[in-house]
């Protein structure tokens, strides 16, 4: 038992004497031993408790609780690092497996935090850790589809880094060591965390050069075939055009029968020519479009002045009703004249002798419609929802005889979704059929220009 | 890990902790008591709770976590605990103050100084 | 020399023939090349008023665009107007960017309607 005595101080202040600090500093030495082991993240030490209880073991139980929570802590931690380890390995055994290229890059150098088997493999180089964004064209030799350095900005991982958005391109050459040459399809994603921040990128790369190939070919094959049919039916076209005129003399009224028969003949192959390009263009997704501000009564006055000689032939009258102050279209011409074209061509040929063809021309709000209508054979309600299939003709149609390739409607929709109209019929077999089509006016769209 | 709960014959609350304990199982203990809790507050009757700690084995960082919000959280007019050895009872003095229940929650060496501070 | 001249840069003979009689009886003066390289020399010879010029020419040599493109950079050739006259329907981009002032697809357009865009060029 240990007595405490007071040296004489002033009022309210206690100075213990020598033996007591003796006494204190002996009972604290234990704890002191094991906070410095503490402190150097050693935290296997404990506190020993007394059974019997003083003034100290409130402070004694309370540090060997703290290391307790402590190791607690740090147990669980390995816990959860081992569970990522695990979890890391089990996503690295799905990504090699999967027949696509995986490239996870962090964020904003670019540079690899993870990279699958297949993604090596078609690179034909093992990745370089520090390799960033920058660095992707040189170090791993990419190129454009012409043989020039892949520029690094319109790298997918570039934009999807820089913009925070996502980004596909299909054209990135790579020059393996071998030499040999692969074309990519690379689409990258941004990954954010929870207040929104990017936190990863993530690209997919596929291997498309057999398809790439294909493309070219079929490319070639289009032009070829526009080329060549096309330049025996525009001399053919010319050629008659002169004679019918007169250029070389006037023509015995039988001789410019026959011509002109033969002309429209001509006149139909190219219409049919023209459609096969089309629907060829329009589904390999390379169309180039050149959009312009276009008047819709000049194109249907185009149209109709072009079909004066069918609808002759077919005994159809052809009417067009339009408002005033109709505006501008922003649409590519070739496109608005091949709808307009399309149209009114079905509306002729599928019409009966002396029927007639109407088109009208108004405008709405934001829109102008332009409206097909006919006393035709109309479209049977089974056929009606088929009707803009590629394709597909109804079987009123051919049982009628009129030479038709089922391809006309299927662009016409085509286009005119393309354009952001809309297009819509009513008809009634044996009466006729009327076609609306909508299109929005030059100031509400933006400039769509594809390449 | 066995522990009771129930209303003993002279209407305290009465909690034996038997083993070791981790959140799951202080929790299902303390969900038991706001049950009890409620019970004697519909009879008017005043809330007193003793806790057995003699049998008790290991504590964690997440047992002590719910005895401390479990104490904070009830309503009681007292609560008694004894049984304990000197950590145990040592750390349950930590718990109280955490807490912030010294006046209403004490420790105690033996059951008859327990019931005796309830009354 | 009021008689205005035009080169016309096609192979295809009876697309020529077709040209040079219709464009004749329209009172020009009209000359024929068949490849690229002959467009391009002939056109710095004569230096004709107009060119009607096709996109597809023989060989490996030059088209119809590297012709386009010769035009342009040469000072005295630059201002010369030029015609497109094609059956490919993919090329009108391009060919403006070149520099064409006007791009047709032959099967696509009457025999008229060219002497007619002809015709505005020279301003007949």
């Amino acid at each position: 038992m240990v007595r405490l005595r007071h040296s004489k101080s002033p009022k309210g202040s206690f100075e213990a004497d020598a033996d007591v600090k003796k006494y204190v500093a002996q009972r604290l030495d234990p704890l002191v031993d094991v906070l410095s082991f503490a402190s150097i993240g050693d935290f296997t030490k404990n506190v020993h408790i007394s059974k019997k209880e003083d003034e100290f073991t409130p402070v004694n139980v309370g540090v060997q609780v703290l290391l307790d929570v402590i190791r607690d802590k740090i147990r669980e931690l390995e816990e959860e690092k081992g569970r990522i380890e695990a979890d890391k390995k089990q996503l690295g055994t799905l990504l090699d497996s999967l027949p696509v290229g995986v490239y996870i890059a962090e964020v904003p150098s670019g540079k690899p935090i993870l990279v699958n088997k297949k993604a090596t493999e078609l690179v034909g180089r093992s990745f370089d850790p520090e390799a960033g964004v920058d660095d992707y064209t040189k170090t791993y030799d990419l190129l454009t589809e012409e043989g020039k350095k892949y520029p690094t900005k319109g790298h997918p991982l570039y934009i999807t880094i820089k913009k925070g958005i996502e980004a596909k391109k299909s054209d990135l050459v790579v020059r393996r060591p071998n030499k040999s040459l692969i074309t990519l399809k690379v689409q990258s994603v941004p990954v954010h965390d929870k207040v929104g921040n990017l936190s990863s990128a993530i690209a997919v790369f596929d291997d498309i050069t057999k398809e790439r190939e294909v493309e070219n070919l079929k490319s070639q094959f289009v032009s070829l075939v526009s080329h060549q049919l096309r330049t025996p039916l525009s001399n053919m076209r010319w050629n008659i055009e002169m004679l019918l005129k007169g250029d070389y003399g006037i023509l015995p009224e039988e001789i410019a029968g026959v011509l002109k028969d033969v002309y429209e003949s001509d006149k139909k192959l190219i219409i049919l020519v023209n459609d096969i390009l089309n629907v060829s263009h329009i589904e390999e997704g390379k169309e180039l479009e050149y959009a312009v501000g276009v008047s819709p009564k000049k194109i249907i006055h185009k149209v109709l002045t072009d079909m004066k000689p069918l609808a002759r032939e077919k005994m159809v009258k052809l009417h067009f009703k339009t408002q005033h102050n109709i505006p501008r279209v922003f649409i590519d011409p070739k496109h608005l004249f091949q709808i307009v074209q399309n149209l009114v061509s079905n509306a002729i040929n599928y019409n009966v002798a002396k029927g007639k063809v109407t088109v009208h021309l108004r405008k709405g709000t934001n829109k102008i419609l332009i409206l097909v209508e006919d006393t035709g054979i109309g479209i049977p309600e089974k056929d009606r929802e088929r009707i803009f299939d590629k394709f597909f003709r109804t079987e009123n149609a051919i049982k009628s005889q009129i030479q038709g390739s089922g391809l006309g409607l299927y662009i016409v929709k085509t286009y005119v979704k393309k354009w952001g109209g809309n297009i819509i019929f009513t008809s009634k077999e044996g009466k006729g059929s009327t076609f609306f089509v909508e299109l929005p006016i030059k100031n509400h769209i933006d400039k769509k220009t594809k390449t | 890990m066995a522990r009771a709960v129930f209303l003993n014959k002279d209407g305290y609350i009465e909690q034996i902790y038997k083993g070791d304990q981790d959140y799951d199982t202080v929790t299902s203990a303390v969900h038991k008591v706001n049950k009890l809790i409620e019970k004697l507050q519909s009879e008017g009757r005043s809330v007193k709770v003793i806790v057995n700690l003699s049998e008790i084995g290991k504590t964690d960082s997440g047992s002590r976590e719910a005895a401390v919000y479990a104490l904070k959280s009830w309503y009681f007019d007292k609560t008694a605990l004894y049984g304990g050895n000197v950590f145990i009872n040592n750390l349950a003095n930590l718990i109280i103050r955490a807490a912030r229940k010294q006046k209403k929650v004490k420790v105690f060496n033996t059951r008859r100084e327990a019931y005796k501070w309830l009354g | 020399m009021s008689q205005k001249k035009i080169l016309i840069v096609e192979d295809d003979i009876q697309t020529q023939r077709v040209y040079h009689n219709k464009l004749t009886s329209e009172g020009y003066a009209v000359v024929l090349a068949a490849t690229g390289k002959e467009g391009v020399f002939t056109a710095k010879k004569i230096r004709p008023d107009l060119v009607i010029l096709d996109i597809m020419l023989p060989g490996t040599g030059m088209n119809g665009f590297d012709v386009l493109e010769n035009m342009k950079k040469d000072q005295e050739l630059k201002n010369i107007p030029v015609l497109v006259l094609t059956n490919l329907d993919t090329e009108e981009r391009v060919a403006k960017e070149i520099g064409a002032n006007e791009y047709l697809v032959k099967a696509n357009v009457s025999i008229d309607e060219v002497a007619e865009r002809v015709n505005k060029r020279l301003q007949k």
